[in-house]
Order: C-alpha cells, then structure tokens, then sequence
C-alpha cells in the first residue's frame, strides 16, 4: 500500500490501536488531531488526514477532502519530506518538531502532558509496511 | 559619553568601607572586546581578583552589570548580571536575572554598579538619574525579600523605582544566597553572599524616560523586527510562554532527562503528572508575568488558595528546576507544597536549585541509613514527605540547627558526615542542575568540563540544542545526544562559546533568533563591525577570560570531574544502561580546545589571536 492512500490512512488508526505503548500513554488525551501533509519532494498538493482520539483509542482515520472545513483539537503540519523522515526514524519526532521540521498546534499545555502519547502515535507508523511515494 | 552606542559610557563606583561614590567612564576597550554583561565584569575583575581573596572579605568586588542591549526592544534583552568571585565554589561567579533591573539602571545613567569594600552597618543603595546615595538599612536588616522590596518601593513613592535585594539568607551568608528583583532571581554561585558580606540589603533604582540609542536606527530596527519574528515563530517560545519552563516536566520525565530521587531512579515517575505544567495551569498558575521587552513571558504568577500550603496572594510560581528539586529529586508529587518551599526560597533568598539538591541528598542519605534523626534535628526525610524539606529550608536559611551545615553546601555535608565525594551531586563545589547527563551526554560537559560558573544548564544548554534546536550558523548542530565522542566535544564547546556571547550582551537562552541576526544587531546597535566569524571570536574570548580567571584561582583539569552517582547507569526509558565515557569526552575536548589536559594551559598563539596574550 502506498503512504497517504485510503488504505494505509485505515491501517495507520489500527496500527495506533495495536501499539501497546500507546493506550497506557494516552488515558487522559480527549481532543482529535489533524494532519497536514504540505507539498515537497514527491508530493505535489496538500493531503489531510483526521485522527479521531479519546482516552487511549483511535476511534477512526479518514483522508479529509479539499475544501472541506475541520477543526480538531490539535494539528500536526509540515512538509512531506519531513515527515518521511520522521516515519523512517531518521529524525527524532520530538526534535522535528522543536526544529520547526514539523508544526505541532493546539492547546500547548495539553499537548505537553500527552508527549509520550503524540509520539507513539508517530511510532505508529513503523508497526506496518507501506511505501513512500 | 561613549563613542559606542548602546552604552551609557558611565559606572557607577561605590566603596561602602569608605562610602564613598564615584563615577568611572565604562572602558571601551573592554566593551569592544567583551561587549558588557559578565564578560566585562570578568576582564575587569580578573585584574583585582586573586586566588588569595576572600570572597566574603571586603577585598571581593561586587559588580552590577547590564549588556549594551540593555532598555532596547530588542527580544529579552532586559537583563543584568551580578558578577563577583563566589564565595560557594571559590571560582568565577556570575548569574544574570530578568525583570526590569536592569533597564531602569540604565535609565538612570548607568552601565553598572561596582560595589567594593564593605559596610559596618547595614545600609543600602539609591541610584537615582545621575547620583547615589548610601541610606541606612537597620530598620531593613532581618526582613525578607518580598517585604524589602515592598518598602523600598513604597518610601520611593513609585511602583516603578526598581529593587535588588538581598533575604535572611544573604545576610546570613548562606553560601548560595541570592539577589532577587521584581521575583526574579539572580540565584547561582552565591552572589547574594558576597552582598551580605558588604552589608548591603539592597539597591533602589529609579531612573527617567530616556530612548535607547542604536549605532544605525534604522537597520536595527529591522534587525528587531526580524529577531521577533523568529523568536515569535519557535516552538520553544510558545512551549515556554503558554505553559512556563514547567513544560519540560512531562516532556523530561518521558525521555529520562529529569533527576529523580537523588539521580538515582531512571525510569518515569508517575508522579511527574501531579507536578507538571498542565497541572500547574489548571490548579496554581494565574498569569504571565514577563520580563522586561521579553514576547515570550516564561514566568508565571501562582496561587494556593486553600490548605496548608495556601499562599497571602499571588506568588512566583515555580520553574522547572524548582519543580524537579522539590518534586522529582524527593518523589513529592504535591504542586501546593512546591510552590511553598518556592515561595520561602524567594522569599529568604536562596538558590532552589542548591537547596533542594542539599535537602534531598539528606533524603538520600537518611533512606540509606548512613543519617539518623538524631543527627539532624530529628527530623526524618522519607522519599515522597516534602514537609521535611520545608523545615529544613527554613533552619537553612537562618542557620538554625543542621541548617547551619547545610547552608555550607553538600560538599560540607559529605566531609561532616564521611560521605564519599562520589555520593555527592556536585562539581567544582556547586549542585547540578535538574537535566540527567545520562540522557544527554551533552550536559556531561555543560556541568563538568571547563564549566565557567560551575554546573549549569545554561552557559552550555545542550539539554536544549540536543532537543532540535541547533545553532547551525555558529556551527552547533543537534546531533545523537548519546555520542560522548569528538563531535559531542566540539559541539558543546561551540554552546559554551555561544552562551558567553548571550552571557555580555546579556540575553535570554530561550530566544535564539539566528546568530547572523545577532551580528546584525551588535553592528546596528553598537556599532561595532560584525559577523559571524567575529561573533565566534567574541564568544571565545568570552568564554576564555572565564576560564582564565578560574585557572587564576587555583583551578586545575583534575577539577573537572563528575561523581559517580551522576555516571551510575540506571534502568528504564530510552537512557537505560548509558553513561557517557567522561574521560574520552574530556581528552576530546581539551584536544579541540588545543589545551594542556595535565595543567590547562592554552597555547600562546590561540591567546594572541583572542587578544589576550598580554593576560
């Protein structure tokens, strides 16, 4: 399956929902989260995927249209490359995103508390195989 | 006048044995070559300063600096430095503070204080625009800092005459007493000592409107402007300015970087959810309280209004460190009883950092058996139990009891006790601060090699660098923070150049606009001609005139040293089972430093190139 597809925003949710670390890190976490994919390298327009969460589950995934109006609790954006290098793990998450590399957005204290909980969210990424544009 | 701009060009001398008041013109050629702020005061000092004085003897200088930034817009540049010999470590002393200090001094007609001699009466200072005068403190002399304040300011007849001032502590000589102005503190190194040593209870500034003077008006202005921006736009900011330096207590516990338990527990501490910033917004923190031209507003004011540890009002809410020091470092996961031992800390004048890392050391030390309550007043320090420590801050801060040893530092504690020196967080004589170099081998050197002030997180902050947030233009970039090899030396070395450059001018380390940003400023604001290049030099000599002022005092490459309690491998999070090779990362250093590792000495044409061959 290939990133940023239908089928791989589906298996990212079930991935979440299968890390074990990542319900124990986020029992307190109410408030869903939007990803922004900008265009850079093989990505050549804006792609957004919802990521439904509460107290430890994903309680869904699903590509967000162009033009359609949606407001979450957090957001994550940046580039597509950065992204990619953080999935491949060849940037740490937390660093990416005190570099700038990734934009995280939202009410600052709550996403603070659940750090632990964002990142196994990223960890997620790397519980199945996909490839990359 | 100055021919440089951003300065006054005057100094204000105050001999109190004596008390006599002078002015002197600033030295330009100490500016030109170290800006102000703590490199100024170190190239002066070092002249007047030897191993053989005693720095709570009148033969100590006192000095009061500000950066030639100082009272401009430019972002957090509102600070001043105190600087003398520290009575603590013996070596160089220096802690710079936020508030509005600073900025009113200048106002008022002065680059800084120099303070030598000493008082037979407690007395303290009023600088007014142009003039000074020493007043009697009697009525002063016992009362702590909040009170000290609140009655200068009153008898100024203006909320806005600004106070530095000294608690019970500093008069007691405690040996890590602060100076604090507007709740903000000048904390490490023990400088609020050497000011009760002199007598001095306080200095009341109050100056007039006056503009600040940029070299190029309009180009600094866009060099704010564009410093702004950059400073608005980092993650950090927000991170600090929506939540406090609190923030990092989740982010810390998670990653393994926080002390715990006397630095001896690794793994995350559940408790860290009770004391973190989140739980601070939501039961104590009421609002921002920033510094002077700072958009980011780290400081926070706090509450407790019910219970035991119920506040009279408003208080400064606690920082990270203090948070880690009387939360993590004992297992108390209480918020309220923090923000009390925060309050009383504050309030008689003592370094958080210091006393709590004393305090839990007795913890440690009595959970381990090898201190019985006999031996120290009774009391019995349990892991988890801070009312302990709030007795203890009190017999600390006016030597009451065990607080009388304790308030010598933890060194003394292990000599009193027979406590090895590996058991005892300190280096060079000073406690660590709260970022566990085992899970950053970065602050391994940030706390133990060529450290200008002893221990500290921030005159080489790789707790933060190593986080993502590099310094690339100066050569700093972020790299494994498990390394403990050639880069980590060399990229820790560029951090301690870089810090003393922000230690002069003086800036905060949370605003980190790019360095060619910086060099626009200097040359727009001060007029000197500068880049990068010439701002490595300037932080280099910085950095150097410090070292070479603790090699004065007697210091030697055996100083820089760590104990093993902070090398001992711990178990849980991502720094299970690592330690840092501390004399790799040594030899590694001194390599790229080009210095002698067995004496220390520098080679004679790396000082000629600095333009300190003459020292």
């Amino acid at each position: 399956m290939k990133i940023l597809s239908e089928e791989w925003v589906e298996a990212f949710g079930k991935a979440i929902n299968e890390n074990p670390d990542y319900k124990p890190s986020a029992l307190t976490w109410e408030g869903d989260m939007l990803l922004v994919i900008e265009p850079s390298g093989k990505l050549d327009h804006e792609v957004r995927v919802f990521i439904g969460l509460h107290h430890g589950e994903c309680t869904g995934t699903r590509l967000v249209p162009e033009g359609e109006e949606i407001e979450t609790e957090s957001t994550m954006a940046g580039p597509y490359d950065n992204f990619v290098a953080v999935t491949k793990k060849e940037i740490d998450p937390i660093r990416a995103i005190m570099a700038g590399k990734l934009r995280l957005e939202g009410d600052m204290a709550k996403l603070m508390r659940n750090t632990k909980a964002a990142l196994e969210i990223v960890n997620s990424l790397g519980r199945f195989e996909f490839e990359f544009l | 006048m100055s021919t440089l701009k951003g300065f006054t060009g005057k100094l204000l001398i105050v001999n109190l044995t004596n008390q006599e008041i002078s002015e002197e013109l600033l030295n330009e050629e100490i500016a030109k070559d170290f800006l102000g702020g703590s490199g100024y005061c170190c190239r002066y000092l070092y002249d007047h300063i030897d191993k053989k004085t005693n720095p709570l003897s009148p033969d100590n200088i006192l000095m009061f600096m500000t950066g030639p930034f100082c009272g401009s817009t430019i972002p957090t540049s509102g600070r001043f430095v105190v600087c003398a010999k520290s009575p603590y470590t013996g070596i160089w002393g220096e802690s710079n503070c936020g508030g509005y200090f600073g900025p009113e001094l200048k106002k008022a007609g002065y680059d800084g204080i120099i303070i030598k001699g000493a008082s037979e009466k407690p007395i303290y200072l009023e600088v007014k625009e142009n003039e000074a005068k020493i007043k009697d403190a009697s009525s002063l002399w016992g009362k702590g800092i909040l009170e000290t304040s609140k009655i200068l300011k009153e008898q100024s007849g203006s909320n806005l005459t600004r106070i530095a001032c000294i608690g019970q502590a500093g008069e007691n000589l405690i040996k890590f007493a602060i100076i604090a102005s507007e709740e903000k503190a000048a904390g490490r190194t023990g400088m609020g000592a050497v000011m009760g040593s002199k007598k001095l209870k306080a200095i009341s500034v109050r100056g007039k409107k006056r503009q600040y003077e940029a070299a190029d008006s309009k180009n600094f202005k866009q060099s704010v402007q564009k410093a702004l921006t950059e400073v608005n736009q980092s993650f950090t900011s927000k991170m600090y300015g929506d939540i406090g330096t609190s923030a990092g207590i989740d982010l810390w516990n998670s990653t393994g970087e926080m002390s715990k338990k006397y630095w001896t527990y690794g793994d995350e501490w559940e408790g860290a959810y009770n004391i973190s910033g989140m739980t601070a917004l939501e039961k104590t923190v009421t609002r921002k309280y920033p510094c002077f031209s700072c958009p980011i507003g780290c400081a926070k004011k706090a509450i407790v209004k019910t219970g035991e540890y119920k506040t009279e009002g408003e208080v400064e809410a606690p920082e990270y460190q203090t948070l880690a020091g009387f939360g993590s470092m004992i297992l108390n996961d209480n918020i309220e009883s923090i923000v009390k031992a925060n309050e009383l800390c504050n309030d008689y004048g003592i370094d958080t950092i210091s006393c709590s890392s004393i305090i839990a050391l007795i913890y440690y030390l009595y959970d381990s058996g090898k201190l019985k309550s006999e031996q120290i007043d009774g009391l019995s320090p349990k892991w988890g139990d801070i009312k302990p420590a709030l007795e203890m801050i009190e017999k600390i801060s006016i030597r009451e009891g065990i607080g009388d040893l304790l308030a010598e530092g933890s060194d003394e504690i292990g000599k009193e006790f027979n406590i090895p020196q590996d058991e005892i967080a300190t280096v060079y004589g000073m406690e660590v601060p709260y970022h566990d170099l085992r899970s950053n081998f970065g602050m391994a050197i940030a706390y133990a090699i060529a450290a200008p002030r002893g221990p500290c997180h921030n005159s080489c902050d790789m707790c933060t660098i190593l986080l993502g947030t590099p310094l690339e233009e100066f050569g700093i970039e972020t790299i494994d923070k498990f390394k403990d090899d050639s880069e980590m030396a060399i990229m820790s070395a560029r951090a301690q150049d870089y810090r003393a450059l922000y230690s002069s001018l003086i800036m905060c380390v949370f605003a980190n606009p790019l360095p060619s940003i910086i060099a626009e400023l200097v040359q727009t604001a001060i007029g000197l001609k500068c880049d990068i290049e010439r701002l490595k030099i300037y932080g280099e000599r910085i950095f150097m005139i410090k070292r070479m002022f603790n090699l004065k005092m007697g210091i030697s490459p055996k100083d820089d040293r760590l104990p093993k309690i902070l090398l001992n491998p711990l178990e849980g999070t991502e720094c299970a089972g690592k330690s840092p090779d501390f004399e790799q990362l040594k030899m590694e250093y001194y390599k790229y430093r080009q210095w002698d590792i067995e004496t220390g000495k520098f080679k004679q044409e790396d000082l000629k190139r600095l333009g300190l061959g003459d020292l």
